[in-house]
């Protein structure tokens, strides 16, 4: 490079009073010249650029707010709160992949086979929402759960925000799949009420010992309670929601839920077990 | 302002005890709480951020009772924590994750949370990799978020488990000086099991030993207390508490009765420390240069 | 560890491919003022022409990978910047600037005479006889690189209409410089 743009010409061509001809020559040249270009830098007024360089660091650093924050912003949710429920674990992929192909595979042993497959759909549709609350909170689940307990945000709202979002992730799934399973009307919907019990009996047993604790103790009890009512040879499969039972289910969730309002201040803090 | 203190304040974890007996004062000014591990720092510090409740005893933070609900929530909106065990979920990185900690502390509007985020990431010198995930950087530079997401909201108690993890001797600088600025007006408590922390960093210092406090007071009285009982000899005596190589070839003894004659020596943290645990010091003392 | 300033504009950008803010802030430095001012020289709005440098900076992290070594930095990134500025200006032709007079008004200093001969030379007086719409397509889709249909856009003209006057702007030129030779 054997010359360069004067200076007064790149001030003109920076203040805009640059003709067509000199303008673009200094263009060309610039394209090419690190000199020249450092020295328009000084050149320009840097209200703009800073302007742009926030921008810039706004698209870099943050992600936009996420199709489901803006729908949540638009249902009426604070920013933040639609930040906190989408980070939960429930809106991950891997979730929602595990949960898809569980419910795939159990409806299709619904399908396919008999009474067994029947009661294996029984056992652990209703739990699906219990795990999902396991990993929506607690020590096991949130890798950041002693900031999460230390945070003024209210730990029992959060944890009833991600059993909202997981419920709404997975209810719909095996209403579906249930609905899918041929000869038992209502399927779709009567096990809804033991998975209401569950999910609550869960939240309550939180209160006590840690998520995951309370979350496998339901699985557990409730996988005992399905098979042990089925009957010799699984005969009566879905007793455990037959019509006259499902009341008892409404009411054990309605006392969880009084318990989990009276002792949800323990969410607040770690428990015994350090 | 010393509306922080803990009063007989105990802990025991199903039957065995942790604390024993705790009595503190906190104010503003970086207090180190020194103490060998399983000492009982991180139990201390949990009551102090309010994630664990005393099993006896009376905690005021900030003129708050945290046993009740409505002043804890307040004690927390004024806390900033960082625990000793930091976990991110899959994904983030240091400005997303900043940005989460802040939402859980209440900042509803985007703009305003950014701009603290942004805030306290450049107070830590982190701003050149907040875009990049946190599982690709180094555990110092993790830490460093950690301490970021502390620094939120400019709090009044700053409660740091351990701060120093991983940080080499210039980053050392930086977190001197975000934590004297921080202190000005805040109680600083940070805990550590290295001498050198408490030299480099703090105004005064607690001892803790097997969950009682040993000793608590400003560093120079802390020092003091082995003034007298620190030497030089060319050989290594037995009557030592401890004694090992220095630099120069001479071996540098600390014990409580220095033999007639012996070269003394200025007094540092380290000694002061090793005479006040006794032969219950369960860290080696390292070679010092 | 070097600094960013002493790193060379590739270095800087493949920085970038390691999520390293720092090497984008020196990108930024380097080439956001005289990116600025030729997107000024198109555009009217300031606010567009904000935008825009935004755009590109936010594309030049995320499709860093996408740059060969091959070819210039600052080309690169003046490809990426009058690119978002066509789009952010679709369907507003009013805000994009004409091109001036070739000759301007004032006569040129003795040293633009010695830049227009050394960059341009026969090419640049025969520029100077096209039309304005011809020198505006020219400039748009020879010294700008945009696509027809990119130039299209900008101008606010059929795809078609670039085409011929590409075509008989290049056969002008062609006929020009054949021709005299001063």
């Amino acid at each position: 490079m054997t010359w360069h743009i004067d200076d007064r010409a790149l001030e003109s061509y920076v203040a805009g009073t640059a003709d067509s001809a000199s303008g673009s020559s200094a263009e060309q040249h610039l394209v090419h010249c690190a000199g020249c270009r450092e020295r328009l830098a000084v050149l320009v007024p840097g209200d703009l650029l800073d302007r742009a360089w926030t921008g810039v660091l706004e698209d870099v650093q943050a992600p936009r707010p996420s199709l489901v924050e803006r729908m949540l912003c638009r249902l009426g949710v604070s920013t933040d709160q639609a930040l906190l429920l989408w980070t939960a674990p429930a809106f991950r992929a891997p979730w929602l992949a595990a949960t898809a192909l569980t419910v795939a595979f159990v409806a299709l042993a619904a399908t396919t086979s008999d009474t067994r497959g029947l009661v294996l759909f029984l056992v652990v549709a209703p739990l699906l929402p219990v795990a999902g609350v396991a990993l929506a909170y607690g020590p096991d689940a949130d890798e950041a759960y002693e900031i999460t307990t230390a945070a003024p945000a209210s730990a029992l709202r959060l944890v009833l925000l991600r059993t909202v979002a997981v419920l709404v992730t997975t209810l719909p799934l095996i209403v579906v799949a249930g609905w899918l399973v041929p000869g038992q009307e209502g399927l779709a919907v009567t096990w809804l009420a033991p998975s209401l019990a569950a999910v609550t009996a869960t939240l309550a047993a939180s209160t006590w010992t840690s998520v995951s604790r309370a979350a496998l103790a339901v699985c557990v009890i409730w996988g005992v309670l399905v098979v042990s009512v089925a009957g010799p040879g699984f005969a009566s499969p879905t007793t455990a929601i037959a019509p006259p039972n499902i009341p008892w289910y409404l009411v054990l969730a309605i006392v969880c839920v009084v318990v989990l309002w009276r002792r949800g201040g323990r969410l607040h803090q770690l428990g015994g077990i350090s | 302002m010393i509306s922080t203190s803990l009063n007989g304040v105990s802990k025991s974890f199903g039957g065995t005890p942790v604390l024993t007996d705790i009595d503190l004062d906190l104010g503003p000014g970086i207090t180190g709480l020194l103490g060998p591990n399983g000492a009982g720092k991180t139990t201390l510090l949990r009551i102090l951020a309010t994630v664990l409740a005393p099993s006896a005893g009376r905690v005021r933070l900030l003129g708050q009772d945290p046993a009740r609900p409505a002043q804890r929530t307040d004690v927390r909106r004024r806390l900033g924590y960082l625990p000793q065990e930091l976990g991110f979920p899959r994904g983030f990185t240091p400005f997303t994750f900043v940005d989460y900690v802040a939402a859980l502390k209440e900042w509803p509007d985007r703009d305003a949370r950014h701009r603290e985020v942004r805030r306290v990431l450049d107070l830590v010198e982190l701003t050149d990799l907040s875009a990049k995930r946190l599982r690709r950087l180094s555990g110092g530079q993790r830490h460093r978020t950690g301490l970021a997401q502390a620094l939120i909201g400019e709090p009044d108690l700053l409660v740091l488990d351990e701060p120093t993890t991983g940080v080499d001797p210039e980053q050392r600088a930086t977190l001197r000086r975000v934590l004297s600025a921080a202190a000005t007006d805040a109680a600083v408590v940070l805990a550590t099991h290295q001498t050198e922390d408490v030299a480099a960093l703090c105004d005064r210092v607690v001892v803790l030993d097997d969950g009682r406090i040993r000793w608590q007071g400003t560093v120079p009285d802390f020092v003091a207390t082995a003034a007298g009982r620190v030497w030089l000899a060319p050989e290594p005596t037995l009557d030592a508490l401890a004694s090992w190589r220095t630099g120069t070839g001479q071996f540098h003894h600390v014990g409580p009765q220095p033999p007639a004659g012996a070269q003394p020596v200025e007094p540092s943290v380290e000694d002061a420390y090793l005479l006040m645990l006794g032969s219950a010091a369960r860290t080696a003392p390292a070679v010092a240069s | 560890m070097r600094a960013w300033s002493e790193c060379r504009d590739e270095e800087l950008v493949s920085a970038l491919a390691g999520d390293d803010l720092g090497a984008l802030h020196e990108l930024y430095r380097r080439h956001a003022p005289w990116l600025s001012v030729r997107l000024s020289r198109r555009c009217s709005d300031r606010d567009a022409v904000a935008d825009a440098l935004q755009d590109c900076f936010t594309a030049a992290w995320r499709g860093s990978a996408r740059f060969r070594n091959d070819g210039e930095v600052p080309a690169w990134l003046w490809g990426i910047a009058v690119r978002r500025l066509v789009s952010r200006l679709r369907g507003r032709p009013e805000a994009v600037l004409p091109l001036g007079p070739w000759d301007g008004a004032s006569e040129p200093s003795a040293e633009e005479r010695v830049l227009l001969g050394v960059e341009y030379g026969d090419l640049g007086a025969a520029l100077a006889r096209l039309s304005p719409e011809m020198r505006a397509v020219v400039q748009a889709t020879v010294l700008d690189g945009l696509s027809n249909k990119e130039t299209a856009q900008l101008l606010g003209i059929p795809s078609n209409t670039v085409k011929t006057r590409l075509h008989r702007a290049k056969a002008h030129l062609r006929h020009e410089l054949a021709g005299g030779i001063s």
